[in-house]
């Protein structure tokens, strides 16, 4: 199963590296990612990931990192990059 | 500031500033290894009002920070250099993860003009240790110190504890800074428990049949025995625990079924197989508890409590789950006598009588279970520090346990090395209680150089070494499960351990006779000063009860009912 991540990350040092380390420790291949720093505080990372594991629990699991702000499961890749990509 | 204010003002190094912050979080004591990175704060160390442990293995002062973190519900403070010293303090990290204890480690680091350059005893310690901590940080500028130990200190004890660790470059070490206050930050926010999951809970329990409670480490790390003895109590439930949540209930509780999992009490895995409702409060469903996942508790809806929402749904969906500070929760749970069928409590009683455990094994050597119950019965409040392997199992089987503080294990890492560091950070917390390192001859050997720390410091130590001369519980998987293929696990070339503790200053006792195990009790909890009873049993004995691996939990092995003996 396909799932897309919007993970709002703060701007500390090795915030990238814990989260995307966490989400293949616990069984999720990462299938392409985005990193932005659109001003402010903090870094927005959007991950397209594959597992047969529950993307809630996932979910949880990145929640509970100092580093993450908050995480948001968008619906499957197809509406999701054609609504918020536009592509 | 004007310029002849800023020249009143003492300037204080980066370890000065690491101290005073230490000091501010309420640290009294640390367990370390000094090396060079680290040299400018193990400058600022001296006369500090810090008291310092030199362990003799940074492992070992991970350990020890570890167990003085279990006992104090305070972070246990480890440091050590960069490079070799920071690496082999790994172990004891990941220990602490999996145990979710707090802890704060310090790192010493090459600066910060020499890092990514593969420096002398350079090492990307944060990086290696991303996957076991529970957060960290590298202090960048002198500016950050104070605000980033409060921090830590925070994260490390509050909602579910862990490790954290503040790797610290030299050059920040040694910049000089204005004296740094305590600042404000975020403070974490226990999650408010959703009343209608506990009503939904409480009616689940009012209609149960066949109800039960098990309860694991959380009970324990977030200090809700009380409002858990209370519960089990009022409710009138049966209760089993997991291996960390041991004490949670006393022992000796007409209402404890014993120990669950892969050597626990026949009672408990029978009660939990057949229980209709069941109360899960602060575990993880670890596989060691459960056995095989998907028969586990067949016939049980469950209710699963904790603090912690990553750990709902993780392995067992729940029918109801409650997320928040288990006390609280404890309180509004089953505010009445739970529903129980007669011949349910009928039922637990007869298991737990069935299967209490004999001591009348056969043989002519010295049954250590045996020994355990009675050490542990000696003296009331004895804390246990155990290493790993079937002397472990043989403590949590056999050993009286009326506050869960009394049992320190490696629970979730299964290390061996952990007893002896343990035992002396339980100690050196809690320096009036007696506290036994309950050992093996294979996990001894593995920080058997803290040794020298309990000589150095006079650290009253108790140790029980259980010597059957063997890796004694991968011998019994080979076997049992490897057709007896015996695979380096002998391990009868061992040294004279009484020789070797001799050696290190300690007091020693070898015995090997039944006959000799009531007086050499008392020797070893009378003596004073660190001392070791070294004790020689059947090499061949096994851990009974056992649920192969993969297997259901009510398929044991060795039951009495098989004739374990």
């Amino acid at each position: 199963m396909q799932h897309n991540l919007q993970i709002q990350l703060k701007s500390s040092e090795g915030a990238v590296l814990r989260t995307l380390g966490l989400i293949e420790r616990r069984g999720f291949r990462i299938e392409s990612m985005t990193l932005m720093e659109p001003g402010g505080d903090g870094r927005s990372l959007t991950v397209k990931v594959t597992s047969d594991r529950a993307i809630e629990l996932l979910e949880r699991q990145l929640a509970r990192l100092h580093d993450v702000l908050w995480v948001d499961v968008k619906k499957p890749a197809a509406n999701w990059s054609s609504n918020r990509l536009g592509n | 500031m004007s310029l002849a204010q800023e020249s009143t003002v003492e300037l204080r190094s980066g370890s000065q500033l690491m101290i005073e912050a230490l000091l501010r979080n309420g640290v009294e004591h640390v367990f370390g290894y000094p090396g060079g990175a680290i040299m400018p704060l193990y400058d600022a160390l001296v006369d500090s009002g810090l008291k310092h442990y030199l362990c003799r293995h940074e492992q070992g002062a991970a350990f020890a920070a570890d167990a003085y973190g279990r006992v104090t519900r305070k972070a246990g403070v480890c440091m050590a250099t960069s490079g070799p010293g920071a690496t082999n303090l790994v172990t004891g990290i990941a220990n602490a993860y999996l145990d979710s204890v707090p802890m704060v480690i310090i790192t010493g680091q090459v600066p910060n003009a020499l890092q990514g350059t593969d420096a002398f005893q350079e090492v990307d310690i944060f990086g290696i240790t991303l996957p076991v901590v529970k957060h960290s940080y590298i202090i960048r500028d002198v500016s950050e110190i104070a605000a980033t130990v409060d921090e830590a200190f925070h994260l490390a004890e509050s909602g579910r504890p862990g490790p954290v660790l503040i790797d610290f470059p030299k050059d920040v070490s040694v910049a000089m800074h204005q004296p740094q206050a305590a600042e404000p930050h975020e403070q974490w926010q226990p999650p408010m428990a959703d009343l209608s999951e506990i009503e939904k809970a409480n009616a689940m329990l009012a209609k149960a049949r066949r109800p039960l409670v098990i309860g694991g480490g959380g009970v324990v790390i977030g200090n809700s025995v009380e409002e858990f003895r209370n519960f089990v109590a009022r409710s009138g439930l049966p209760v089993t625990t997991t291996l960390k949540g041991l004490g949670a209930v006393q022992t000796d509780d007409p209402a404890f079924l014993g120990m669950l999992g892969m050597h626990g009490n026949e009672a408990a895995n029978h009660a939990v197989q057949q229980c209709d409702v069941l109360v899960y409060v602060g575990g993880r469903f670890d596989d060691r508890a459960t056995g095989k996942l998907s028969h586990f508790a067949p016939t049980a809806r469950v209710i699963h409590i904790d603090i912690d929402p990553a750990e709902v749904s993780k392995l067992r969906r729940p029918d109801v789950a409650i997320v928040g500070e288990l006390g609280p929760v404890l309180d509004q749970l089953c505010p009445e006598k739970a529903g129980a069928s007669a011949s349910w409590v009928q039922q637990c009683d007869a298991w737990r009588k069935e299967f209490a455990w004999r001591y009348d094994a056969p043989g002519q050597g010295i049954y250590a279970p045996a020994l355990l119950r009675d050490l542990s019965r000696a003296r009331d409040g004895i804390v246990f520090a155990c290493d790993v392997g079937q002397h472990q199992m043989w403590v949590a089987q056999h050993c009286k346990f009326d506050d869960p503080l009394q049992h320190l294990t490696s629970g979730g890492l299964g290390a061996m090395g952990y007893g002896l560091p343990a035992a002396i950070g339980a100690k050196v917390a809690h320096p009036d209680q007696t506290v036994v390192c309950v050992s093996g001859d294979g996990s001894i050997m593995m920080n058997i150089q803290e040794m020298a720390t309990l000589r150095r410091y006079g650290i009253s130590v108790k140790i029980l070494l259980l010597d059957n001369s063997t890796l004694g519980l991968v011998r019994q998987w080979q076997e049992l499960f490897f057709e007896g293929n015996y695979s380096e696990v002998d391990l009868s070339d061992n040294p004279d351990f009484a020789g070797v503790a001799r050696a290190f200053g300690l007091d020693a006792l070898t015995i090997s006779q039944p006959g000799e195990v009531a007086a050499s009790i008392e020797w070893l909890l009378e003596h004073k000063g660190p001392a070791i009873l070294h004790v020689k049993i059947d090499p061949m004995e096994n851990v009974w009860p056992l649920v192969p691996p993969g297997a259901a939990n009510h398929k044991m092995m060795g039951t009495k009912k098989a004739g374990a003996w």
